[in-house]
């Protein structure tokens, strides 16, 4: 594509291999959590067999509110955030800010769990905002593999700069492998050669790539700026525009508080304002936050799902003894700006959120196949290094890692749905993953034939992925009518795509091995 | 045996980090390429709040900075990478981490605002 001498096209190589072959594996986990976690909200019904609520937040929370508050310290009243989990229970967050044991400013208050219906407090927490949130057991699964694409699980800020660079080696392959392409268009259309393993796992990683070229530049320049941006930039800008005061930076950012009025003075019907809101949005209600409750500046704000087509959710903030609409400020800044409108864009090209479920769809599928380009790079790298019995290791580790993940994911399902019962979802989960990952690379060091090795794991993949649902059917004895009726289709339809790849994946493997010729094992291994 | 001159010792001395970077080019280039990139993106993102209009809002100064800042790396990385003269390359990228470093100490320091 672009002219380059040879000394620059082999620096160009260098980059694309080594960036890949150092950090391909994170690279790998980083794109297949991010490609599932478009789906984290469905992905995070499915684990909880759907909800009988489809607007939790739609059902008298004013009345649950006030239940609630009755009990709360006034320390704790400055501000509350009320959500709801994927079981669709109702979650209130009554809290102030106080100093950490790191000595870092963070929501302290009580976290109450209701039930949508009775109003009957399932859990009452009192602590930090990181300590409540993980007691959170209908979203322990969903929470865990989008943490794991966020930040790796290691800890802040170490994660987000991790995954920050992984941004930026994906940003350095894609640039330089769309400087590298001689032929980008023809490439669209290659078909993969079948004369040597090499030239098709080279044909399959050009045309793989090829695709994909742009949603990789897109995805890693996103994905760099959502790492970095809490990480390093609002650090570093704040020093130089602030004198290092990032408390003043969030202010200038999100717009300077208020003038209080600390009188005492009775919060306006929730409910009304509610239903209110939900009549301008014309969407789900998906969080409220409630500023000084019970005092004459109390504000309410209200944020709904983006209509069908659009990517920005709506916002509206009411006054909260009066219940007057007092405007849709922005994300950031007090009046519309092009950053606040950059920021929009740069969250909906990230999450795929620009054009509703079709967009989410194209997301998840480029997501794979961001995935499988890292894959088949990593074996093009190993290929051409197949003599040296170090790398041969290597290929071990990379095979184990390529199927050791969705395995591991699986086996965090599996645990989250045996410990639902238990309310220990929390602790299995992660330790399910764990359990899972370490089998996969105890049976790679244990099995020194790649071939056997990559049987083993599709078979034991394909198994698992056939077993899910019947265990989530089993732990939640909903079945598929009772789905339908209560109008929770998504999951039935996660279900069957399961089972559908499970079974797949079970028959494309056994019906290889039965085909394959001992003579040819050899050849398939190295592949 | 001739005496060295004063204007010999210069010389010798400015070729000194020259032969060095002419020497190890790839340890270099790898330099350049990795701490060097991210440090000459980190500091031009520091000094963009004082070149950058503030906007109706007052925040696009302090927002599009963080925004640019993976387009910032790639293109010193790029720079780094394909640059062929590796003299030029590491000239221009000291002299972007210093300048841009200086600034923002001294924007950091309240002498520049």
């Amino acid at each position: 594509m672009a002219i380059l001498s040879t000394e620059q096209t082999k620096r160009l190589f260098a980059i694309h291999g080594w960036s890949g072959a150092i950090l391909g594996l994170l690279l790998y986990v980083v794109a297949l959590t991010g490609a599932l976690a478009v789906f984290a909200a469905e992905i995070g019904n499915w684990a909880n067999s759907g909800s009988d609520h489809h607007d939790p937040l739609a059902r008298w929370v004013g009345v649950a509110t006030t239940k609630v508050a009755a009990d709360i310290p006034d320390e704790y009243k400055e501000e509350i955030s009320i959500s709801y989990d994927h079981s669709g229970d109702l979650w209130f967050f009554f809290h102030t800010h106080a100093k950490n044991a790191a000595g870092r400013l963070e929501e302290k208050g009580v976290m109450v769990s209701l039930d949508t219906d009775t109003h009957e407090v399932l859990s009452w927490q009192e602590g930090f905002r990181s300590e409540l949130f993980s007691v959170d057991a209908a979203d322990a699964l969903t929470r865990f593999f989008v943490d794991l694409h966020i930040n790796l699980h290691v800890p802040h800020p170490w994660g987000l700069y991790l995954t920050g660079l992984l941004g930026f080696v994906m940003l350095a392959a894609a640039i330089s492998g769309f400087l590298l392409h001689r032929h980008f268009i023809r490439d669209l259309f290659l078909a993969p050669r079948l004369s040597s393993g090499l030239l098709r796992a080279r044909d399959r990683h050009i045309l793989a790539g090829s695709w994909g070229l742009l949603f990789a530049i897109i995805l890693a320049f996103t994905g760099a700026f959502f790492s970095f941006a809490t990480s390093l930039g609002l650090p570093v800008v704040a020093t130089v525009a602030f004198g290092g005061d990032q408390a003043a930076m969030v202010e200038a950012v999100i717009g300077a508080p208020e003038a209080e009025d600390s009188r005492p003075k009775l919060l306006v019907s929730l409910d009304g304002v509610l239903r209110q809101s939900s009549a301008m949005a014309g969407t789900r209600t998906t969080f409220v936050s409630i500023e000084h409750l019970g005092r004459a500046d109390a504000r309410i704000s209200v944020f709904h799902e983006p209509v069908e087509g659009g990517f920005r959710r709506s916002h509206h903030v009411f006054d909260g003894t009066t219940g007057i609409f007092l405007g849709s400020p922005p994300t950031l800044g007090a009046v519309p700006s092009a950053g606040d409108t950059v920021f929009g864009v740069m969250s909906a090209l990230h999450f795929g959120t620009f054009a509703g479920f079709l967009s989410r769809m194209i997301w998840f599928g480029l997501g794979l196949a961001m995935a499988y380009v890292t894959v088949t790079g990593l074996q093009l790298w190993l290929k051409r290094r197949a003599d040296d019995p170090a790398w041969q290791r290597v290929g071990r580790l990379v095979l184990a890692t390529v199927y050791g993940l969705p395995i591991a994911t699986c086996g965090a399902a599996l645990a989250f749905f045996v410990s639902l019962p238990l309310q220990g979802t929390g602790f299995w989960t992660p330790t399910g993953f764990l359990i899972s990952s370490a089998a996969c690379l105890a049976i790679a060091w244990w099995i020194d034939d790649a071939h056997r090795l990559r049987r083993l794991c599709r078979m034991v993949l394909g198994g698992v992925l056939f077993a899910l649902p019947m265990v989530r059917f089993l732990i939640s004895g909903d079945g598929w009518i009772r789905l339908l009726t209560t109008q929770n289709s998504a999951v039935i339809v996660l279900d069957f795509t399961l089972l559908l790849a499970g079974a797949g994946l079970l028959y494309v493997t056994c019906r290889a091995a039965s085909e394959a010729p001992s003579t040819s094992r050899a050849s398939e291994a190295a592949e | 045996m001739t005496e060295r001159s004063e204007k010999d010792d210069t010389f010798a001395a400015l070729a000194g980090p020259r032969a060095r970077l002419t020497r190890y080019p790839k340890t270099v280039r790898w330099i350049l390429c990795g701490p060097g990139a991210f440090v000459a993106a980190a500091t031009i993102m520091a000094v963009l709040p004082l070149w950058l209009p503030h906007g109706e809002a007052e925040i696009d100064h302090l927002v599009f900075p963080i925004l640019m800042f993976p387009g910032i790396w790639a293109a010193v990385f790029f720079y780094a990478c394909l640059e062929r003269d590796i003299i030029r390359a590491t000239s221009v990228i000291t002299a972007l981490i210093a300048v841009t470093g200086v600034m923002a100490a001294l924007a950091a320091t309240g002498v520049l605002s």
